[in-house]
């Protein structure tokens, strides 16, 4: 066994994994209802209830929900997988960037429909 | 109808290289289970290298992959296997000969996890009492035999088997955070709380699909996470 010792650290990203995987699958079924029974019809319908805050508030979770999900997800291969530390560490930044950039552009998009 | 095998062969001091070699048996030689059949096919060819003692599910000695699957070849009816019965070393363990596997790194997991007791409290005079219902937590956890069968068939270990406790250890690290004699409970979650040496458990549970004794360390580790999410919740 490697001789490191704990670093005390792994719950965090496991108790993200399991509460945002919580709250993808409740607003993944909402979606589901709420476009079954309150189809949008045009772009007009979308920007309109894209203006409700509410809407944007569930919609912003979802993101920031999805992105630390995936986060967590790829950590997690990268760590089964990618044996050497240089490129575990260079696919990390890399994804922790790309996601970053991400969670702008998805915060770009609800900020935007706002006004 | 003879029994076909086909066996997993490897010597590494003659240089060549592993390969599957096919044997018989005939169908009325009296073997029940597949360590029966073993022994009678090391009878015809001597260089055959398993390990065995118990022959009877006990000492957990001749673990082994059969069929894809692995077990223990005492306790596996012969009748019940599909022909020919393919049989291998225990998966990601560097085999010393044929179905002998070096098993050093296994029990390097199994230290890591200090299974035993840790008690600083002056020795009674009796036993360390315990009631009915603390002795029950600690059942599905110490009838574990070592057998390896578990964390060879778990994903994780084959990935990162010098980071990764696996399925065996984690079990046993459970058995002794359930051990209300137990006082180590915190230095034993802090040793754990490592994303590799706990958190590359992904919950493929083929720990559990596998277990000859029918225990469950997916459950344990599961456990364990539990019991850390309380610390911090």
């Amino acid at each position: 066994m490697r001789a490191a010792g704990s670093v005390h650290a792994g719950l965090g990203e496991w108790l993200v994994q399991r509460a945002t995987s919580v709250y993808l699958a409740g607003f993944l079924v909402y979606l589901v209802f709420r476009f079954a029974f309150d189809p949008l019809a045009d772009h007009a319908a979308w920007r309109a209830w894209f203006a409700q805050g509410p809407v944007r508030i569930t919609w912003g979770l979802f993101f920031l929900s999805l992105l630390a999900h995936a986060w967590v997800g790829m950590r997690s291969v990268y760590m089964d997988y990618l044996h050497s530390a240089g490129v575990r560490v260079a696919a990390t930044f890399l994804t922790a960037f790309g996601l970053l950039a991400l969670a702008l552009w998805a915060a770009n998009i609800l900020l935007n429909t706002a006004s | 109808m003879p029994i076909r095998f086909s066996i997993y062969r490897y010597n590494p001091e003659t240089g060549e290289k592993p390969r599957m070699r096919d044997y018989e048996l005939s169908d009325d030689c009296g073997a029940v289970m597949l360590l029966d059949a073993l022994l009678l096919l090391k009878e015809q060819d001597d260089s055959l290298g398993f390990r065995r003692s118990c022959r009877e599910g006990v000492c957990g000695s001749d673990a082994m992959n059969i069929n894809g699957r692995n077990g223990l070849a005492c306790i596996l009816p012969l009748k019940d296997l599909r022909q020919p019965i393919e049989i291998r070393p225990l998966p990601g363990m560097p085999v010393i000969r044929d179905m002998i596997v070096d098993m050093t790194p296994f029990f390097a997991q199994y230290k890591a996890v200090q299974p035993w007791l840790v008690n600083h409290d002056p020795e009674p005079e009796i036993e360390r009492l315990q009631s009915p219902e603390e002795r029950d937590r600690l059942d599905g956890l110490y009838e574990c035999i070592l057998c390896a069968c578990c964390t060879t068939a778990c994903p994780s270990f084959w990935w990162n088997p010098d980071k990764f406790l696996g399925p065996a250890a984690l079990l046993q690290a459970g058995r002794f955070l359930a051990d209300s004699r137990d006082q180590a409970t915190g230095e034993r979650l802090d040793s754990l709380e490592d994303p590799y040496r706990l958190f590359r458990c992904h919950t493929i549970m083929n720990c559990t699909d596998v277990c000859p004794k029918d225990l469950n360390p997916a459950k344990a580790i599961g456990h364990i996470r539990q019991m850390l999410a309380k610390r911090v919740l």
